[in-house]
């Protein structure tokens, strides 16, 4: 049976994948939101959340995941991301406090173990686990995806971004 | 003790990073010197009959706090665990762009800063 | 102004919103650098003279983290910062003719920025760990920034002894926690003194020697400094020479030796022994170079040394003449890498026996390598000389003659190799050049001439600014250092 070297892993792996990632998926949501209750909070879901895009490239071949997750967009989620931090951070100094202070907790406060106690936290375990899995699946795309080219007449197998983006011009 | 297995999981990290050639075992020197360290913060933490230190709503603060496992070098191993995996990741593609470069692994063919 | 995480947010702000708007505005990244780090700089003179800490999140001292702002830590924000302008003003040129990737440079340099803040006002070991790190690692990235085999092997050299350093200061904040069990720093002096010290604490200061020794370019642990520095971009290795070195090595040194340790005679013969080491191998090994930046980089390791001496005295007037001397060296240092990357926009040519004769066409450049020489080599009127001068006298009071003798012989062989730059870059017979070459070669952009006039003004009133306010710029430095731990806990805990 002919396999086709483009598009990813065999018929099993495929169907094996189809029915589980939502289920990382959801796990990693579970780790986020839960995050200021039980171990575990913003890394850890980013992780698994990074993991189930590499396990879709590993699947079904890179151009299925690249068409909504490139490179520019992985990048574009972390940088915002991080910014958005940094912007909520500053703002616990718009409510006379200091620089990270936990403002939401001061204005609503809340009874102990529900999901919404505990002011910023959650809402900080969630921009962290989009930095993070935009971060890892970035580091993914740049090392480890590769296309064939042309160089000097004969076909060659290179890492995508690695290439050449920074040099210098001599 | 485990505080000495910790010192000597380090000194096996530091015989890997100065004593090997090959990139790529410099790079699995590292990262066992940094699994040594965190290791020996958490072991830092550790109470004889401890508790998770996780807290419950019918949970009596004095007594938690006397029982319970220290939550703070696991916040710091959280972190320094997060560093490292940035550090791995930068030596990781420097050793690919040096491959591609050098068309070697190993790191006494690379003095051409020498010449 | 009371808010400290400034200094932190702004520049980390800046470095992730950089990559998103430049793709669309072309001259985004030169300007907003530049002005920030210019905001940067007039906020941390307006620090001048204050004491005060700053609770993170509105917890309390000991359980929450702090920033601190005391004498010392002032004088490394306005050189840090000042440095950051100067680099960034002169990579707008440089970095558009000899690489290509703009936004990621400015991305890097502000992290680098950020990381080296963090590390000046930290006032707990783990938050100070986290800010080394992020700077290390945006600097592995800028050392080998234009990825040419040479370059990628210096920087994968550089990030492996400073990793390795990196851990062994791991090690030491881990047994630290585990003796006191608090990573403040204030606290840590209150519990060292009441329990006292032993092996623990002393294999910890040991680590935390070598690891800062290392990051400070200290002789045993020089390896990585000239192949770093040749290899980085110009701009970059003036940050690295008056920024990093600096922050991040001498400076949590001596917060270390003379707050949280204690200074003792033996640490004291230790600091003076290595300060004389680095003198005289970082000259003599000058002396044989060929290649202009790592000739540089050697003298870097030697003005170090001078540093360390300074230090090691442990009498006021040393520490006057080693933070006088910090502050020298990362002018007129920035200065010589800043013109030896003017000479490689120009030319394209680092090695110094195929140059020459380059005065005429570049007088800015010439005019300002001229000062700078003559400020590292100690001539009087600029500010080397004062420096020096302080340095060699509070050798001599506090009893060690031989010491300020190898400074003085360090001195003159300096003097030596600068003469030998001198003369084959800008003033030698020109004769190794033909007409072909040499009549694209002119004098460097409006912007970068700005920024080298700028350090090169400073280089030579510095020594008569300093002159006239040594109690009011550098009385509270002395007091913060020579006030030892009753001072940093009062500081600290005491508000």
């Amino acid at each position: 049976m002919k396999k086709n070297k483009q598009s990813g892993m065999s018929v099993i792996v495929q169907n094996t994948t189809r029915m589980v990632e939502g289920l990382i998926f959801l796990f990693g949501i579970y780790l986020t939101v839960y995050g200021h209750l039980t171990p575990s909070g913003g890394f850890s879901g980013g992780i698994v959340f990074a993991c189930v895009f590499i396990l879709m490239t590993l699947a079904f071949g890179k151009n299925s995941v690249l068409k909504f997750l490139g490179k520019t967009t992985a990048y574009i989620f972390n940088c915002s991301a991080a910014l958005l931090f940094l912007i909520i951070a500053a703002c616990g100094c718009l409510f006379n406090g200091a620089f990270f202070s936990n403002f939401l907790e001061k204005m609503f406060p809340s009874a102990n173990f529900r999901i919404f106690s505990a002011g910023l936290i959650p809402v900080y375990n969630i921009i962290i686990a989009v930095n993070i899995a935009a971060g890892l699946f970035m580091v993914f795309i740049i090392l480890a995806v590769r296309r064939v080219v042309e160089i000097n007449g004969k076909r060659r197998l290179i890492s995508t971004e690695l290439f050449d983006k920074t040099e210098r011009k001599r | 003790m485990v505080y000495t297995l910790c010192f000597v999981l380090f000194v096996i990290g530091l015989y890997g990073v100065t004593c090997k050639k090959n990139i790529v075992k410099i790079i699995l020197g590292f990262l066992i010197m940094e699994y040594s360290i965190n290791l020996f913060l958490i072991l830092l933490g550790w109470r004889k009959n401890g508790v998770v230190p996780v807290v419950e709503p019918d949970t009596i603060m004095q007594c938690f706090a006397i029982k319970s496992v220290d939550p703070f070098p696991q916040a710091m191993v959280l972190i320094s665990i997060v560093t490292g995996l940035g550090i791995l990741i930068l030596m990781v593609a420097l050793a690919i762009r040096l491959y591609q470069r050098y068309g070697t692994f190993d790191i006494t063919e690379m003095n051409r800063l020498k010449k | 102004m009371s808010n400290l995480s400034l200094f932190i947010s702004i520049p980390a702000g800046l470095a992730f919103f950089i990559p998103m708007v430049s793709r669309r505005i072309k001259w985004f990244p030169d300007i907003a650098c530049s002005v920030t780090t210019f905001i940067l700089f007039l906020l941390s003179l307006q620090t001048l003279n204050q004491q005060f800490i700053y609770e993170m999140g509105g917890w309390p001292t000991p359980m929450g983290i702090v920033f601190v702002l005391d004498g010392f830590s002032c004088m490394m924000l306005i050189i840090v910062n000042l440095i950051g302008f100067i680099v960034s003003l002169f990579s707008v040129d440089y970095i558009e003719k000899i690489y290509t990737s703009k936004l990621r440079y400015y991305s890097l340099l502000l992290l680098v920025i950020t990381g080296i803040n963090g590390v000046i006002l930290a006032g707990d070991f783990f938050n100070m760990f986290v800010f080394l790190e992020l700077a290390l690692i945006a600097s592995y990235a800028l050392v080998g920034f234009g990825c040419g085999a040479k370059d990628l092997e210096a920087s994968f050299k550089y990030m492996v002894i400073n990793l390795l350093a990196s851990y062994f200061i791991l090690l030491a904040i881990a047994l630290l926690y585990g003796k006191f069990a608090t990573v403040n720093m204030a606290h840590t002096i209150a519990l060292m003194q009441q329990y006292g010290k032993d092996n623990i604490v002393i294999f910890a200061f040991v680590l935390f020697l070598v690891g800062f020794g290392t990051k400070a370019a200290i002789v045993p642990f020089h390896a990585w400094v000239p192949d770093a520095y040749t290899s980085a971009p110009a701009p970059i290795s003036a940050l690295l020479a008056g920024g990093i070195i600096k922050g991040l090595g001498i400076y949590v040194l001596m917060r270390l030796t003379y707050n949280i340790f204690g200074m003792s005679p033996l640490i004291s013969n230790l600091f003076i022994c290595f300060g004389i080491i680095s003198i005289v191998v970082g000259v003599l090994m000058a002396l044989g170079q060929w290649n202009f930046k790592r000739l540089l980089a050697y003298h870097s390791i030697s003005q170090m040394g001078y540093i360390m001496l300074g230090f090691g005295l442990g009498t006021p007037l040393g520490i006057l003449g080693a933070v006088f001397h910090l502050l020298n060296h990362s002018l007129f240092k920035s200065l010589l890498f800043l013109n030896s990357g003017s000479v490689e926009y120009e030319t394209g040519i680092l090695n110094l026996k195929k140059l020459g004769c380059l005065s005429q066409k570049m007088p800015v450049t010439a005019a300002s390598s001229l000062i700078a020489s003559f400020s590292i080599s100690g001539i009087p009127p600029f500010n080397g000389f004062w420096s020096k001068l302080i340095i060699i006298v509070a050798a001599v009071q506090a009893g060690r003659p031989f010491s300020a003798l190898w400074a003085v012989i360090g001195s003159i062989l300096t003097l030596a190799s600068f003469a030998k730059i001198q003369r084959y870059v800008f003033f030698g017979s020109g004769e190794k050049f033909d007409e072909n070459s040499t009549k694209n070669i002119k004098e460097i952009p409006s912007l970068m001439k700005m920024s080298v006039l700028i350090l090169a003004i400073l280089c030579t009133l510095g020594g008569f600014l300093a002159i006239g306010g040594v109690n009011g710029v550098f009385g509270p430095v002395v007091n913060s250092l020579s006030g030892g731990t009753g001072q940093y806990i009062e500081e600290v805990l005491g508000k």
